[in-house]
C-alpha cells in the first residue's frame, strides 16, 4: 500500500516552497522562519512571570519594548498561519489523526523522549545559529548568505554523522 | 521597486497581515510535501527518502535564481533584503546542535508546527521542547554572550567569500543540486524501503 | 529516467547560464539615452524665477534649492534655503545623501542655467527623480525679483499684475537676503542615506 501518491512530487513541492519563498523577499525584504515565533513566546512568557528578571537579562531585553508587545511580531503570525496552512492541508488528504509516530522497534515513550531532547537541542542550536533550518540555512541559502551556508551544511553534516548512532530510532 | 514592505510600496501595517497569508501557504506546502512526518524526514539520513534534500535544494535555488533575475530586471533592491550575518563560530556550533536535534527529534522548528498542526504528539513535544531549549540559552547568555558574538564577518554572501559572481556561483549550485537529485533517486532505489504510513487509515 | 526532469533540470541549468551572462549588465538604475534626449529636449524641467519665488515664500517645505556654483562665489550669496553642491563635487557621496531625501522637489540653478543644466543632465542621468532647473538662474532672478522694471503703459494688464507680484516679492527678498546671508547656510540638515537605512532584522 504506497501512500505516498498522497504527497506532492517533492520537486513540485520544493518550486512552490521556492516561489513562496522569493515573494515572501520581494514583499518584506527576508525570508520566511519558524524560531522566532518560539523565542517570542519565550520572552513574553518570561516577561510575565518574571518581568524584572527579563529587564535585567542582556538577552530579552533585546527583544523587548516599551511600546510593542513582542508577540506582535511578524514571525509570531506567520507561525499561526503555518499551522493553520497545515491544518488546512492535512484535512483536505485527510491526514489528521492524534498519534506518536514512531519505528515500530521503538515505544511511544521512547520517541517522546526522544522528541523532547531533540526540541531541547533544536531551542538551544537555533539561538546560537541565530535561526533554525527556515530562518538561517533555507532563507540563508535564497539570499547566497554565508551564514545560510555555513549553519545549512553544519546541520545536515552533524545529523549525517550522528545518524548511524541513532538508527534503531527510525529504522 | 522591491522589496515593497522597505521602500514603503506597501505600508508596514500590512505586514502583520502578509505574514498570516505566507504562513499559511508556507504550511500548506510544507505539510502537502510530506514534511510532517518524522520518519519521511530522517529518511534523508538514511537513504530511504531524500523528500527534505529534494524540497529544500529544489526552494533554496528557486529562490535564489528567482531573486537575482529580479535584481537584474531592477525589480528588487538587494541592499534592502537582509542578508543573515555571519558570525563564524556560532554558526558552527548552532548548526551541530541544531544538527543532533534533527537526529534525535526528526523535526526542525517549522515543520514541528506543520506536524503539531496535524496531530503529530512527538510534534507537539517537540515544539515544546523547544522553548525550554531557548529559555536555557537565554538564561545562560552572559556566559554565552563573548561566544555568541565572536568571528562576526558581516552580513557577506557565499559568492563575495568565494570570490565570484553570484551568477557563476548560482550556476555551479544548481549543477551540484541536479547531481545531488540524480545520485540520490539512485541511492533511494537501492535502499530498503521504510513504510512509515503505518500510522494512517 | 523521467523525461519531464530532464527537461526541467535543462532548463535550470539555462536560467544559471543566463544569469552569469547577464550580470555583466550593472547599469541598470540608469536612464537610458534615448529617454534621457527626450527629457532634454521637452524642457519641463525649467521652474521660472517666479514660481520659485512664490513657493519659497510660502515656505514650501519641498523645496530643495541646489546651488552648483563654486563655493567661492556661492559663499557670498545664495537663495534662502539653497545648500551649495559645486559642479565638481556632484557624485560625491555626501552630495548623493541628498538626492536621497524623500519627497522633495530639487531645483539646480547657476548664474545662468549652464551649469544648473549640466548638473541636472548628469544627476538625472543616474535616475534620480524630481529634479528642476531655474529658468535663467541667478542673473535671471535679479532681473525679474530682485529689481524688477515696471512694464510700459502699452502693455497688457497681466503684465502689471506680475509686476506688482514681483514687487512683492522683491520686497520680501531684498528684506529677507541680508538676513540669509548672515545665518548658516543650511548644509548642517540630517540628511539620511538611501542605502540600508530601512533594512529590516531578519532571524527565524
Amino acid at each position: 500500500m504506497d501512500n505516498s501518491k498522497k504527497y506532492w512530487n517533492p520537486y513540485f513541492g520544493g518550486v512552490m516552497l521556492g516561489l513562496l519563498l522569493l515573494l515572501t523577499m520581494f514583499i518584506t525584504g527576508r525570508g520566511l522562519g519558524a524560531s522566532g515565533a518560539a523565542k517570542s513566546t519565550v520572552v513574553t512568557a518570561v516577561d510575565v512571570v518574571a518581568p524584572a528578571h527579563a529587564e535585567k537579562s542582556a538577552y530579552y531585553s533585546k527583544f523587548l519594548s516599551d511600546d510593542k508587545n513582542p508577540m506582535n511580531e511578524w514571525l509570531v503570525f506567520e507561525v499561526i498561519g503555518i499551522l493553520a496552512g497545515a491544518l488546512l492541508s492535512g484535512a483536505l488528504s485527510g491526514r489528521l489523526k492524534f498519534v506518536v509516530e514512531h519505528s515500530p522497534k521503538i515505544t511511544s515513550k521512547t520517541r517522546l523522549i526522544m522528541a523532547a531532547l531533540g526540541g531541547l537541542a533544536f531551542g538551544l542550536g537555533s539561538q546560537f545559529a541565530r535561526g533554525c533550518t527556515s530562518g538561517a540555512a533555507l532563507s540563508g541559502m535564497a539570499t547566497l548568505a554565508l551564514a545560510g551556508f555555513i549553519t545549512m551544511m553544519a546541520i545536515f553534516g552533524t545529523a549525517y554523522v550522528f545518524a548511524y548512532f541513532f538508527r534503531k530510532f527510525w529504522i | 521597486m522591491g522589496p515593497l514592505i522597505p521602500l514603503n510600496v506597501i505600508d508596514p501595517s500590512w505586514n502583520n497581515v502578509i505574514a498570516l497569508i505566507v504562513g499559511i501557504a508556507f504550511g500548506f506546502i510544507l505539510e502537502s510535501s510530506g514534511f510532517s512526518s518524522s520518519r519521511k524526514l530522517a529518511g534523508v539520513f538514511y537513504g530511504y527518502d531524500f523528500v527534505v534534500l529534494k524540497v529544500f535544494f529544489t526552494a533554496a535555488i528557486t529562490a535564489a535564481v528567482g531573486l537575482y533575475y529580479f535584481e537584474y530586471l531592477g525589480w528588487v533592491d538587494m541592499s534592502f533584503v537582509y542578508i543573515n550575518p555571519t558570525y563564524v563560530s556560532s554558526a558552527i556550533v548552532g548548526g551541530v546542535i541544531m544538527g543532533l536535534g534533527f537526529i534525535m527529534g526528526g523535526y526542525c522548528p517549522g515543520t514541528s508546527y506543520c506536524a503539531a498542526a496535524i496531530g503529530k504528539i512527538d510534534a507537539i513535544v517537540f515544539s515544546t521542547a523547544m522553548l525550554v531549549g531557548i529559555l536555557i540559552f537565554s538564561e545562560f547568555y552572559p556566559l554565552l554572550e563573548s561566544f555568541y558574538n565572536a568571528n562576526f564577518i558581516g552580513n557577506i554572501t557565499v559568492f563575495e567569500t568565494l570570490g565570484m559572481t553570484a551568477g557563476w556561483f548560482l550556476l555551479i549550485l544548481i549543477v551540484i543540486a541536479l547531481g545531488a537529485f540524480y545520485v540520490t533517486s539512485i541511492i533511494q532505489e537501492k535502499v530498503k524501503k521504510v513504510d512509515y504510513y503505518i500510522l494512517l487509515k | 529516467m523521467n523525461k519531464t526532469y530532464i527537461i526541467l533540470a535543462s532548463v535550470l541549468v539555462l536560467l544559471g547560464i543566463g544569469l552569469v551572462f547577464l550580470k555583466a549588465n550593472t547599469n541598470k538604475d540608469e536612464l537610458n539615452p534615448e529617454k534621457l534626449l527626450t527629457e532634454i529636449n521637452e524642457n519641463t524641467r525649467y521652474i521660472s524665477t517666479d514660481e520659485l519665488a512664490k513657493r519659497i515664500i510660502e515656505s514650501d517645505p519641498s523645496v530643495q534649492l541646489i546651488d552648483v556654483r563654486p563655493a567661492k562665489e556661492a559663499s557670498k550669496f545664495m537663495l534662502q534655503g539653497a545648500i551649495n553642491i559645486p559642479l565638481a563635487d556632484l557624485l560625491n557621496e555626501d552630495s548623493q545623501a541628498v538626492f536621497g531625501q524623500d519627497g522633495k522637489d530639487f531645483i539646480f540653478y547657476s548664474n545662468d542655467d549652464i551649469f544648473a543644466n549640466q548638473a541636472w543632465t548628469i544627476t538625472r542621468r543616474l535616475g534620480i527623480k524630481n529634479l528642476h532647473v531655474l529658468k535663467g538662474g541667478l542673473n535671471y532672478w535679479a532681473e525679474t525679483i530682485l529689481q524688477p522694471v515696471a512694464p510700459a503703459a502699452t502693455e497688457p494688464q497681466e503684465a502689471f499684475d506680475l509686476y506688482q507680484a514681483r514687487l512683492g516679492a522683491s520686497q520680501f527678498f531684498t528684506g529677507a537676503t541680508l538676513e540669509v546671508k548672515k545665518s548658516e547656510p543650511l548644509e548642517k540638515i540630517d540628511l539620511k542615506p538611501k542605502t540600508k537605512t530601512k533594512q529590516v532584522e531578519g532571524g527565524c
